[in-house]
């Protein structure tokens, strides 16, 4: 007995030591570097200032690129709700045709980074020189009336596309987790269809549309994918293009490029208040633990529109953009329309074998995400293992800290911290950037997946001899291998997307295949298209692998 | 009269399989019909097409001489055009909602003015006394009341029918017993019309005026909750009804002079065989029957009884103390009998004894 209480004490012990090992560790990781820019904004050469701010005042234009970034966001939001809503309710609760097949299309847009999606819209809708554009006008379709691609409108719609997945996956997750009876029995006491579907469904699934809304508004504030890409050409600045200029335009002004940092912070936090104050600590728990089966909606004739709107989506965020950057990577160059005459296999042999900055971003995004996602993925382990008792909500909230911060701004803070270390200008310092950044991503899911196994299965380890290693080892890695395998991919995946970040980060030599993307914009369409088109097809690649290897645990799982 | 509440020739598939195959009843205005089965018998089902819930693919559904379900009319009413009340098996109380939210809801879909509204629901939540519970948070509320919440608002707006899923079977035995009792003053103290799904027999035979027990899609018998044990039709009823012991045999005459008692032979003739002389549900000489014998209808005895018939000897395989009787599993030489004595009897195992069967009780039923 004495031995046994005593094993059981070290163990404690050996527990306890890992954990905060661990906690410390991802504690300074992530408030070093968000300490040395606050540090930053009110210092200039060493010194206590607030220059930075008054510089902030006096600019002729950050007013203006405050008022974009919050219309910017704003819009973005609300646009990637009327989209993703619609399209997860449809897929999952209605009698829609051939919705196994739009259930996978709708969410291909996440694996496709929104820079490659602007591109190719840019190819498609310039002034002029656009395949749609080109198209259009020759029908007769009145110049005038075409959209401006450059405008803000369009960065909005074209980020609201490519960030609706995200709240499409939301609302899937909690509709999926919605007792259905909530509905009939709203039917059965008198209430219509619609009005079920407004004052139960989505009154019900509103906490959790609200986190989604908010996670892509905090996205939008640090995103310098379409404001570099449609938003720089149209002369249209937000706040993280400002900061971009402001740190790698000479002269640079980094205390003033860190006082913008702040001010896109509490942007982004009006964001978590905002859904605070909403939701207060109101949680509604439909959840009764089992997974529902539940009726579809019978849509009679309208099933045909509500396909129509969801094949439209698809051709618009997912067919439309990989089709035209096919087209153009088989050109020698781009004329404005595929010819048959120019076409070549070129631009992918060598941005693939001969062309030194692409062949070396692709080795670099493999090694460093990779990297990056293991580490991720080991430290979520061993945190969502010891955590799962103490200190659960001190861990929930480090982790969840860099979702607050802007993605621009969060790499301005990893270049603040290293710039006087030897990892600055290497590819370590990336890897950092994307461990820190998106550790959250991996958690959640292995945590998730730690907290349905029951702690019996270990504890009767824990009884029957096993040490806390032994026991995690032997007990819950197995256990949690499957998990273990999706949270990797999905850091992958969302790793070789990063742009924001690793634009703050990168130096020659140490490019990343969505750093190229920008370095090559303006220089040869025709090379860009065939590096974004490899670009995603490594991404859907990875897709097709994770979608194996979920539908395979949620058998193993049923069993 | 015609029926308050009528289901004609109900089929409904799922896939290949017909989980309703034509099922027809009735209930009377005021009546609590139970709908009575295992697990996957398609009570439910049959349920959720009288709510509309479910579209049938044959048959038709009536409501108080209103048709809401005519397959061969192509006639589907919506469920919230036919006036009902549902309490669900979750409660399904909506979790964004305060309890007089959640009750007021029916009425608010009716459109009716708001003073009219809080009246009705102050009644309601009376009604199931839960009278001042109006402002809190449903989801702050235990399993039982929330179950009285979803009562409420099932009954506010005076439904035709109250629908009822096996209601009662996520609350714990003690509180299940006492909501029985409170679903059944309920009832009538509104003299509603409803329908009540339930798996558990015990639950049914307490709540309903009439019980129809369903099996595999079809009805297999309807009736009173005395009827069905006492003389239940089909061997199907007789086992899910209470236990039985079913004791294979084949009647060899009519005793007209006991009614219509019938003599059965048990065993094959000779020695071994003995006779029971039981009531009979329209079996003749020479036909295959099956004897139902419940627990309780058996006196065991030490010494064998001077009888000619009604005597099956066995020996004690088991015997189990339960507080109110004990059970006794006797090995006979037809089949292992389960029976019940007093709860002071005590049996060694492997002793002989001598069963007297009560057969003014015991019934026989044609074989299947």
């Amino acid at each position: 007995m004495l031995a046994l209480g005593q094993r059981l004490r070290t163990n404690v012990r050996t527990e306890r030591l890992v954990f905060w090992t661990a906690a410390a560790l991802l504690s300074f990781a992530i408030l070093y570097p968000a300490s040395m820019s606050v540090y930053a904004a009110f210092t200039d050469k060493g010194a206590f200032s607030l220059g930075g701010f008054e510089r902030v005042l006096r600019h002729p234009s950050v007013g203006k690129e405050i008022v974009t970034t919050l219309l910017f966001a704003a819009g973005a939001t609300l646009g990637a709700t009327f989209i993703g809503v619609p399209l997860a309710w449809i897929n999952s609760r209605t009698d829609v045709p051939g919705r196994q097949l739009l259930e996978i299309l709708c969410v291909i847009p996440l694996f496709i980074s929104a820079f490659v999606g602007a591109m190719a819209w840019r190819l498609l809708l310039v002034p002029r020189a656009g395949m749609l554009t080109k198209v259009l006008t020759d029908w007769g379709w009145p110049p005038e009336l075409l959209p401006d691609v450059y405008s803000i409108t369009s960065m909005i719609v074209i980020q609201s596309i490519f960030y609706s997945p995200f709240m499409y996956l939301y609302t899937v997750a909690s509709l999926r987790q919605m007792d259905p009876s909530l509905e009939e029995v709203a039917r059965i006491h008198g209430a219509g269809q619609w009005q079920t579907l407004w004052r139960i469904t989505l009154s019900l699934n509103g906490p959790a549309l609200l986190s989604g809304m908010v996670l892509v508004f905090v996205f939008t504030v640090g995103t310098l994918e379409i404001p570099m890409a449609l938003g720089v050409a149209g002369g249209n600045y937000v706040l993280a293009t400002r900061i971009w200029t402001l740190m790698s335009n000479y002269p640079q002004d980094l205390t003033m490029a860190a006082s913008l940092g702040i001010l896109a912070i509490l942007i982004a936090g009006t964001g978590l208040w905002i859904q605070r104050r909403i939701l207060g600590d109101r949680k509604f728990t439909t959840v009764s633990g089992k997974g529902y089966r539940a009726r579809r909606i019978n849509l009679g004739r309208w099933r045909w529109v509500a396909f129509g709107t969801v094949l439209s989506y698809v051709i618009i965020a997912v067919i439309a953009p990989l089709l035209v950057l096919v087209l153009v990577g088989l050109q020698k160059y781009w004329a404005g329309a595929f010819k048959l005459d120019l076409f070549t296999l070129d631009n992918f042999r060598s941005v693939m074998f001969e062309y030194d900055v692409t062949r070396r971003a692709i080795l670099n995004s493999l090694i460093g995400c990779s990297a990056a996602a293991t580490i991720a993925v080991f430290m979520s382990v061993i945190l969502s293992q010891t955590a799962s008792r103490r200190g659960e909500s001190l861990m929930g909230l480090l982790v969840l800290l860099p979702i607050a911060i802007p993605g621009a701004v969060f790499g301005m803070m990893v270049l603040f911290a290293f710039v006087r270390t030897p990892i600055y200008n290497t590819l370590y310092i990336i890897i950092f950037a994307y461990v820190i950044g998106y550790f959250y991503l991996a958690y959640r899911t292995i945590h998730s997946v730690r907290l349905s196994i029951h702690d019996e299965l270990e504890q009767s380890a824990r009884i029957h001899g096993a040490t806390w290693w032994k026991s995690t080892q032997k007990i819950l890695l197995p256990l949690l291998k499957p998990g273990i395998f999706s949270a990797w991919l999905m850091t992958f995946v969302v790793l070789v997307r990063e742009f924001s970040s690793v634009m703050f980060l990168y130096r020659n030599g140490t490019e990343v295949m969505s750093v190229v993307f920008f370095l090559l914009m303006e220089r040869h369409s025709a090379r860009l298209a065939a590096f974004m088109v490899i670009q995603t097809a490594i991404l859907l690649l990875v897709m097709v692998i994770f979608q194996r290897i979920s539908y395979r645990n949620s058998e193993t799982i049923a069993v | 009269m015609a029926k308050f509440v009528a289901v004609r020739g109900l089929r409904k598939r799922y896939g290949d399989a017909w989980v309703v195959d034509d099922v027809s009843f009735e209930v009377e205005e005021g009546e609590l019909l139970v709908l009575l089965g295992p697990s996957g018998c398609g009570k439910t089902t049959t349920l959720r097409c009288v709510g509309g819930l479910e579209r049938p693919e044959e048959g038709e559904i009536i409501i108080d001489s209103e048709e809401v379900t005519n397959v061969a009319r192509g006639l589907f009413l919506q469920p919230e055009a036919r006036g009902m009340g549902m309490v669900a098996q979750s409660y399904a109380i909506w979790p964004h909602m305060s309890v007089y939210e959640n009750v007021a809801f029916p009425l608010k879909m009716r459109r009716e003015s708001n003073s009219s509204i809080s009246d009705r629901v102050h009644e309601a939540l009376d009604v199931v006394r839960l009278g001042e519970l109006g402002e809190r948070n449903a989801t702050d509320l235990s399993g039982g009341q929330q179950q009285r919440v979803a009562l409420a608002r099932a009954i506010v707006a005076r439904p035709k029918v109250l629908l009822f899923d096996e209601p009662l079977s996520n609350l714990d035995a003690k509180l299940r017993e006492d909501m029985r009792y409170l679903l059944k003053d309920i009832q009538r103290e509104i003299k509603v019309t409803a329908v009540y799904v339930t798996h558990d027999q015990a639950e049914a035979m307490a709540l309903g005026d009439e019980l129809l027990v369903m099996n595999a899609g079809k009805i297999e018998q309807r009736g009173s909750a005395r009827s069905l044990y006492c003389e239940p039709t089909t061997h199907f009823v007789a086992g899910f009804i209470g236990s039985a012991n079913l004791i294979d045999g084949m009647v060899v005459s009519e005793e007209s002079e006991n009614g219509n008692a019938v003599l059965v032979r048990v065993g094959e003739e000779g020695a071994s065989a003995c006779s029971l002389q039981v009531l009979s549900l329209g079996t003749s000489v020479g036909d295959a029957v099956t004897v139902i014998v419940r627990p309780e209808w058996v006196k065991i005895n030490q010494e064998k009884p001077e009888m000619r018939h009604n005597v099956i000897s066995g020996t004690v395989h088991k015997c189990q103390y339960l507080g109110d009787r004990t059970e006794v599993l006797v090995n006979t030489d037809y089949t292992q009998m389960r029976v019940w004595a007093d709860g002071a009897a005590t049996f060694e195992n492997g002793v002989t004894i001598h069963m007297e069967i009560d057969g003014s009780k015991c019934i026989a039923l044609p074989a299947s």
